[in-house]
């Protein structure tokens, strides 16, 4: 804890050095896991924020699980961020609906990562466990680092790995309800 | 041996190095095996290019600095927080600040409107050059709907975001900002705010852009505008604890104005700006407005005002002056003509100034009169 100068007027908290290099050893990793789900380095960013913020909170800077969890929580962090995202657009869908009678123009339909959209989308459809292992491993963390995130033997990772892509795969090509 | 399991072959195209020898050498004999990882080897190149994000590259050191700056700001009231509490009590905060919000976010709109025909070259559009008062009553609820489905027409994506962060000394909010240091020495100011100590702070530029959507009318559609906010600084004179508690304990219904300044105490905020720029790739300035104008005839006057009083004359920022509770003249500070505006108790008022030449938006406000505000606005040096 740093100590703030009295004419501040305010004792400010300060992550102490422990912490601060946990910080600069992970954030990068954090915010690829996160990325990886987002598809949106600012969000991405934001969740990983969020994550220090929460550890800071409740764990010690030199807990040996410190990266595991960190990489657990930006995940879950992030595929919850996703599955809100899904309850916001179809909130917006239903009320633009409501709005008018006019069809959306064909155009404004098709954007740009419609395909990026379509994947996030089927992502949050999974259960957490087989969303977060999809995206911890294509964020490059081995079979030993996943277990660890997820609490999982490293010998089952390869297998639920495959159910996991295999329902993606399963979900992407299923056709999207009304 | 029998055939290695699925979890097995699966690993092997991720690890090969992580298989036994034994698992390694029926492997190597067995085409079944084999074939099987060729499977999987489609599956997970699918699966790879359906979750390919670009790749990121990020800045830890800068990430620490937001982040110790919002861990500062945990358990005590955020700086802004506190900036907001001292110069605006919280007993004056009535329902208008969340219109005023609405508001600024559908000047933001305006603010984003394009002076060339659709083309997809980026232009600078907007830049204010002045203020101008645009008088403005509690807004209507027919305001306030048009006002949220304005917010809806575009999408808000920062590049960057404006962070807030404190900052030791004065030269350190000007390292953060890279405008000149905002040195203020206590002893050149009122009387009042003599020996009171002063906290500073500081923002880098951030960059957003709005991509009119779905909602939009088919005019403005899949324009994006881009907005380059600050770097700013600003410094605050006063004890913001001791503001930021007061806020907190206020009772708007039962504590006067009065009260509550007296137990604030004195606070004053000086802050500048680099103004802010928008730029397009399409649509014009008219397009805009009357996009705006046209969507809810019911709109209030005073709404009407504001949205047609953006860049016209060209650089215009209008100012809402909520005629209930504040009300606002011209004022000359050094040299330039800006805003003087006091709140309606007299306890509270500020001034805002733009420099052309260094395209410096300027504020002083605080706990004091407006005239107060210009003399020492005037008094204090920029430079």
């Amino acid at each position: 804890m740093g100590e703030e100068p009295a004419d501040r007027g305010a004792a400010v908290r300060t992550a102490p050095d422990s912490f601060e290099s946990l910080f600069l050893a992970e954030y990068g990793k954090v915010v690829a896991v996160a990325n990886r789900v987002l598809a949106d380095r600012q969000e991405a960013e934001d969740v990983a924020q969020e994550v220090f913020l929460d550890f800071h909170r409740k764990h010690p800077a030199d807990a040996g699980y410190a990266p595991a969890w960190l990489q657990r929580a930006a995940v879950h962090t992030a595929l919850n961020r996703i599955r809100s995202r899904k309850r916001r657009e179809r909130r917006e869908v239903n009320d633009a609906n409501l709005r008018t009678d006019t069809p959306p123009d064909p155009q404004d339909v098709l954007v740009v990562n419609e395909e990026r959209r379509r994947v996030r989308q089927a992502l949050s459809r999974l259960s957490t466990k087989p969303a977060s292992l999809l995206a911890l491993r294509y964020s490059g963390l081995s079979y030993v680092e996943i277990g660890a995130a997820l609490g999982v033997g490293t010998n089952q990772i390869g297998t639920l790995l495959r159910r996991a892509e295999q329902s993606l795969l399963k979900e992407l090509n299923r056709v999207t309800p009304a | 041996m029998s055939h290695l399991p699925d979890g097995t072959v699966r690993r092997l195209y991720d690890e090969p190095l992580a298989l036994s020898e034994a698992e390694r050498t029926h492997y190597n004999g067995c085409a079944a095996c084999q074939e099987r990882l060729s499977d999987i080897a489609a599956t997970t190149r699918g699966v790879a290019a359906a979750l390919a994000v670009p790749g990121v590259t990020v800045d830890p050191e800068a990430a620490l600095v937001r982040f110790n700056s919002k861990l500062a700001g945990q358990g005590n009231p955020s700086t802004l927080q506190r900036l907001r509490s001292a110069v605006w009590p919280q007993a004056q905060v009535s329902s208008w600040r969340k219109p005023a919000l609405a508001g600024v976010l559908a000047v933001g709109l305006v603010a984003t409107v394009a002076a060339t025909p659709i083309a997809q070259n980026v232009r600078q559009v907007f830049e204010p050059s002045q203020v101008q008062t645009v008088s403005v009553g509690k807004p209507t609820q027919s305001d306030m709907n048009s006002l949220q489905a304005f917010a809806r027409w575009g999408d808000v994506k920062w590049v960057s975001q404006p962070q807030l962060q404190q900052a030791e000394t004065a030269a350190e909010a000007a390292k953060i900002s890279g405008l000149p240091a905002l040195k203020v020495d206590t002893s050149k100011l009122p009387q009042e705010f003599a020996n009171q100590p002063v906290t500073y702070a500081a923002m880098a530029g951030a960059t957003g852009s709005v991509t009119f959507n779905a909602n939009a009318p088919a005019k403005l559609r899949g324009t994006t505008l881009t907005v380059q906010v600050g770097p700013a600084e600003v410094a605050v004179v006063g004890d913001l604890n001791k503001a930021a508690q007061a806020g907190k304990t206020a009772d708007g219904s039962k504590t006067t104005p009065q009260e509550i300044a007296s137990q604030v105490g004195p606070v004053l905020a000086i802050a500048e700006m680099r103004s802010p720029k928008v730029t397009s790739n399409g649509v014009s300035v008219s397009d805009v407005k009357k996009a705006l104008l046209a969507s809810d005839p019911s709109l209030s006057q005073p709404l009407k005002d504001l949205i047609n009083g953006f860049d016209s004359p060209a650089g215009n920022l209008p100012l809402p002056i909520p005629v209930d509770m504040a009300s606002a003249h011209p004022a000359t500070v050094h040299g330039i003509q800006g805003t003087a505006i006091g709140d309606n108790t007299g306890l509270g008022g500020g001034v805002i100034w733009i420099d052309k030449k260094s395209s410096t938006v300027y504020a002083v406000a605080g706990l004091l009169s407006a005239d107060s505000a210009v003399k020492t606005a005037d008094g204090l040096s920029f430079k």
